[in-house]
């Protein structure tokens, strides 16, 4: 099994260096055609370079280095050529550090004098860095409190549960100070997302939901979908620009080390890029990860803790823009995206929205009508309500020995609306913990809390309308979902 | 609410607690609990246990196989042969011995339950009504 996972995880590199490649290879042809159409190009690209922090600079300035060729006379190999496919066999046959320490050692003097080839993996991988897009680390509370940024940045501890945000040695106690406990790993979706727009062919794949709308009257894609058609009626704006992105998130648990560590848990949540053609839109190379979040026990309820960075992103994608450079039509652009849609299995659904997924109140889409009952000696609670959904006559509705020895008058209730759930749960006081339990039952949190999150209590200020709460019906939410920040969620 | 549900995995556990039920192993929905249950809702009358001094005996239900009609339905799923590119290798999954399925990816519970199941288990069942 292990043989099989460090296999897969070669070829990930595999591919994801020969992306890297590409993505360099498109931009200097990009930049090489751009010199030769003259004027107005070149002040777009200085619009850009404004744009652009002190990397893009510093990309460019290892782009032009990364070309010079290997030795003055070598026709077949650039630097950068060179490297990457002296890496990828490292990679792709698990070659160890020193041994491919040793390699580098030794190339260097069988080629021509004043070659340019780096002597250390060391030197290698600093060479490639600026050709990665980079993640960020961000330290997280131990109990899945809070994560160490913004205003608490600067803390020690946590400010809810006074955890330590370092690690201890458990020998002396003595707490080694710059060693996080727990490490939030995040991938920021804009600028790869910025970067797909770069190289012309994706450029031009990233339209493809706006010209190949199916007409036979099969779902190939998910822009013929409903939920797709809704949000273009809504926001005729956003639906009216070709290269906004239609995003899907989904998240599962993952446990990486398999035999070794069946207990851990760690969660990626993965964005999906619904603009690309269906052959492309699922590939794994199209597949982004946005978020890492570590285990060794699974976010649960607290997900949303996590999630604050990535949806901090989507709502600036949303409501302000970044502004992108196109390499299809050689124009900049504002980019915004949206998120269509959370996939994830059923136990991820409730951690996700926020309701409960078993129990009494089990079905997400029956809510507080649903019908169950416990069955005592399987000792769990079944939901039998099937045949709500008959037409009322229906001849199984009155059969009582085909089903559970009842006659079924019930009719079916209607679905809570996005905005009915979120005006419920207006007042909801999220209270995240993810306390590890030692044999201890877990106390019951109540609903409402006096402890409050500042940036709940703002945003509830805003508007005075009182709204009648139906207290059995908040009992099946277990959170105010952060997906709700997301302006557009609600619809 | 844009909350969607993962359909292959859902897929997936359905066929397997099919199959194992079938098959009486691992996760099988079938037992003396299960069989009280229906007695508590007096519903089934034919599938209540009865006990009989000490033992308490669970009717044969429609769905369950003899231990000859198991091994015939393994066997069949054993010999199985598709083309190229249409589940994997399911006889790796199948073993013969102790009638148990496992292993099977969500691409080949989606084959089984969509096309396999009802040619395997062809004859198998004595018709009940």
């Amino acid at each position: 099994m292990a043989s099989g996972e460090g296999e897969s995880t070669t070829n990930q590199w595999n591919d994801e260096i020969l992306e890297l490649y590409k993505a360099a290879e498109y931009f200097d042809e990009e930049l090489a055609t751009k010199g030769d159409l003259g004027e107005p190009q070149v002040d777009d690209l200085a619009e850009i370079a404004e744009g652009e922090d002190k990397r893009e600079d510093d990309f460019l300035a290892k782009l032009k280095d990364a070309e010079t060729p290997l030795y003055p006379s070598c026709l077949n190999h650039s630097k950068l050529s060179a490297i990457v496919s002296l890496f990828r066999i490292k990679t792709k046959n698990g070659l160890f550090d020193k041994s491919f320490n040793e390699l580098q050692e030794t190339l260097p003097n069988m080629l021509p004098q004043d070659n340019v080839l780096h002597t250390s993996l060391y030197d290698v991988k600093k060479f490639l860095k600026i050709f990665d897009m980079g993640y960020e680390k961000i330290h997280a509370c131990v109990n899945d409190y809070c994560l160490f940024r913004k205003k608490y940045k600067k803390l020690d501890k946590c400010p809810k549960c006074n955890a330590s945000r370092w690690k201890t040695n458990i020998h002396t106690g003595e707490v080694k100070k710059g060693v996080p406990q727990k490490v939030l790993r995040y991938f920021p979706i804009i600028p790869r997302l910025k970067r797909m727009f770069r190289t012309e062919e994706m450029a031009k794949d990233l339209r493809w939901h706006f010209t190949n709308k199916s007409c036979v009257g099969k779902l190939r894609h998910p822009v013929v979908s409903v939920t797709w058609e809704k949000m273009n009626d809504k926001y005729p704006s956003f639906a009216a620009k070709e290269r906004n992105l239609r995003l899907g998130l989904s998240t599962d648990g993952f446990n990486p080390f398999n035999m070794k560590n069946t207990k851990y848990s760690c969660w990626p949540v993965l964005l999906v890029n619904y603009n690309l053609p269906p052959d492309l839109c699922m590939k794994k190379e199209n597949i982004m990860l946005s978020l890492l979040i570590p285990g060794p026990h699974q976010p649960g309820n607290s997900i949303d803790v996590y999630l604050e960075p990535l949806i901090e992103d989507l709502i600036h994608l949303w409501k302000n823009g970044e502004v992108t450079y196109d390499a299809h039509s050689k124009t900049t652009f504002t980019l915004k995206a949206m998120l269509l849609w959370t996939i994830s299995d059923f136990p991820a659904y409730g951690n996700l929205a926020g309701c409960k997924v078993k129990g009494k109140m089990g079905c997400p889409i029956c809510g507080k009508n649903t019908d169950s009952f416990w069955l005592k000696f399987s000792r769990k609670h079944v939901f039998m309500c099937h045949r709500k959904g008959l037409a009322p006559t229906h001849r199984y509705r009155d059969k009582k020995t085909w089903f559970d020895g009842k006659a079924e008058h019930g009719r079916k209730a209607r679905i809570l609306t996005g905005h009915e759930v979120s005006q419920n749960l207006k007042t909801f006081k999220n209270d995240f913990e993810n306390v590890k339990e030692s044999g201890r039952k877990r106390k019951r949190t109540v609903c409402v809390d006096p402890v409050s999150d500042s940036e709940d209590s703002s945003s509830e200020s805003e508007e005075d309308e009182e709204v009648e709460i139906d207290l059995e019906e908040l009992s099946r939410w277990k959170k105010r979902s952060i997906l709700f920040k997301l302006p557009y969620w609600e619809v | 609410m844009r909350h969607n549900l993962d359909v292959m995995h859902v897929e997936k556990n359905v066929a397997s607690s099919i199959v194992s039920t079938l098959l009486h192993c691992g996760k099988s929905k079938d037992g003396l609990n299960a069989r009280k249950d229906l007695q508590n809702l007096g519903i089934r009358k034919d599938l209540w246990p009865n006990s009989q001094g000490k033992r308490t005996y669970l009717p044969a239900a429609p769905w369950s196989l003899s231990k000859k009609e198991k091994k015939i339905f393994c066997k069949r799923l054993f010999d199985f042969k598709g083309p190229d590119g249409y589940c994997s290798n399911i006889s790796r999954g199948v073993s013969l011995d102790d009638c148990k399925i496992s292993g099977l990816k969500s691409h080949d519970y989606h084959v089984l339950l969509q096309q396999l199941l009802p040619v395997a288990l062809r004859g198998l069942f004595q018709s009940q009504d």
